[in-house]
This record gives structure tokens, C-alpha cells and sequence, in this order.
């Protein structure tokens, strides 16, 4: 258990944000968001979101939510490009 | 029956929208439609998310990378949701692929159940639901 759950944490969520607000508040890093609208039904594309935890990493930015009982949905993205080329190794099961 | 899903470029790769449901949480997720990769990957911190750790893991595998060989393992999500379909109890590989654009690869052991077509100028996937364990989504938000 990270800091962040231990402190009995609460999520203070943004206003709903346009997506391209949200890469302007939070550039490169990941963020935690609810109440996602996407562009198009079923889409990655997100339209709106409320923004519930940003950091470096993904963990960082899920950290506080995931301790908080009231909130059983979200995602975490990426606002900024990639850089990191694509792993695609082989997989084998014992 | 045929479904319709969009689908997104993220450079050359066609990211989709999946939806999983564990014991903590309900996440949704953007995963590479990957035809070379026998099985579905998610990385672990998705698996976190969802209120599963190492311990609910099925069997080690072994991952070949440039750096040699890496360890992850299989683990069963309660509901994985993609392109349209659902099904409960489906068996992934939890491995860390090290890329901020994605959570995962969407994999033959999802894709060979049904019929699709990439309409890649339309940015579309085409799903035709053959038969088994796999309903179409009922909640078409």
C-alpha cells in the first residue's frame, strides 16, 4: 500500500475538461480520469473528462483513486506523444 | 450478426477501446489490435487497477526481448470487452510493455473467435459474431 492509500484519501476531481485542456494542464504525464466522454461512442478518443490524480507515471496517477471506495471506474492516459517504440516480444507459458 | 466498431491511429497502430471489470474497479483502456500476438497482453498496472495482483496468476510465462529473457504471467479478468463483444472470465498475459500510448495488445486468443475487417480509411472494424462464449455488448453507450 503506497502513501497516498494510507492517508485515507479522498479525490478532489476537476471540472469537466475538453481533452485538449487537459494535455494543456497536464503535459506528458499520465492522468486519472472519470465521467469520460469520447469523440465518437466506443472510440479511444476522448472528448471530455474529469481529472482525478496526474503524474509521472500511471501508478502515480491512479494512486489516490484506487484507495478511494467511492470510485469503482476509471482510465489513465497519456497526454503527450510517445515516445517509446512498440514491444512486441514473443510469449511463452510454462 | 455484424458489429461496428472505431478505432484509432496511434502513428501506424490501430488503437481500441477495451473495457475490463475486476474485483476493485471497471477500467477502460486503449490496446493495439495486434494480429501477430498470439495472446493478449495487459501491462501490470492496469491489472492493479482492477484489484489483482501476481497472486491471482495463473502460470509463469516467459517473454523473449531484446534484453533477454523476461518473466510475466496469465491471469483470468472477470469481463474483458472489445470491439463490440464480451465475455467473462478471459485469460490474459500481464507483462510490462513499457509504452505511455497503450495499456496492452489485443491478441489472437480474443480475435480468433470471430470474423473482422480493418476499414482502415473508414477507421473502422467490421465484427461478425460466430458463436460461443462471446454476446454482443448490451450497453451501447
Amino acid at each position: 500500500m503506497d502513501a497516498a492509500e494510507q492517508s485515507d484519501p479522498t479525490v478532489e476531481l476537476s471540472e469537466p475538461l475538453p481533452w485538449a485542456n487537459i494535455c494543456a494542464r497536464y503535459p506528458d504525464q499520465f492522468v486519472c480520469l472519470v465521467d469520460v466522454v469520447k469523440v465518437e461512442p466506443h472510440s479511444p478518443a476522448i472528448a471530455t473528462g474529469r481529472v482525478a490524480g496526474h503524474g509521472p507515471t500511471r501508478r502515480d496517477a491512479s494512486a489516490i483513486i484506487r484507495g478511494d471506495l467511492r470510485y469503482s471506474a476509471w482510465t489513465v492516459v497519456y497526454t503527450g506523444r510517445p515516445t517509446k517504440p512498440l514491444r512486441r516480444p514473443p510469449v511463452y507459458f510454462d | 450478426m455484424k458489429l461496428a466498431r472505431p478505432f484509432q491511429f496511434l502513428g501506424e497502430l490501430i488503437l481500441v477501446e477495451v473495457k475490463l471489470r475486476g474485483p476493485r474497479s471497471e477500467s477502460v483502456r486503449n490496446l493495439v489490435l495486434d494480429t501477430g500476438a498470439a495472446a493478449t497482453t495487459l501491462i501490470p498496472e492496469v491489472i492493479d487497477d482492477l484489484g489483482y495482483s501476481a497472486r491471482d496468476g495463473n502460470k509463469l510465462s516467459r517473454v523473449h526481448s531484446a534484453i533477454g529473457e523476461e518473466h510475466g504471467y496469465s491471469l483470468n479478468v472477470a469481463e474483458f470487452s472489445a470491439l463490440g463483444v464480451t465475455t467473462p472470465n478471459f485469460m490474459v498475459n500481464v507483462f510490462d510493455l513499457d509504452h505511455e500510448g497503450f495499456d496492452g495488445l489485443l491478441g489472437m486468443n480474443f480475435l480468433r473467435h470471430f470474423n473482422f475487417e480493418v476499414r482502415p480509411n473508414d477507421r473502422q472494424i467490421i465484427v461478425e459474431l460466430i458463436s460461443g462464449n462471446w454476446s454482443p455488448i448490451v450497453d451501447e453507450k
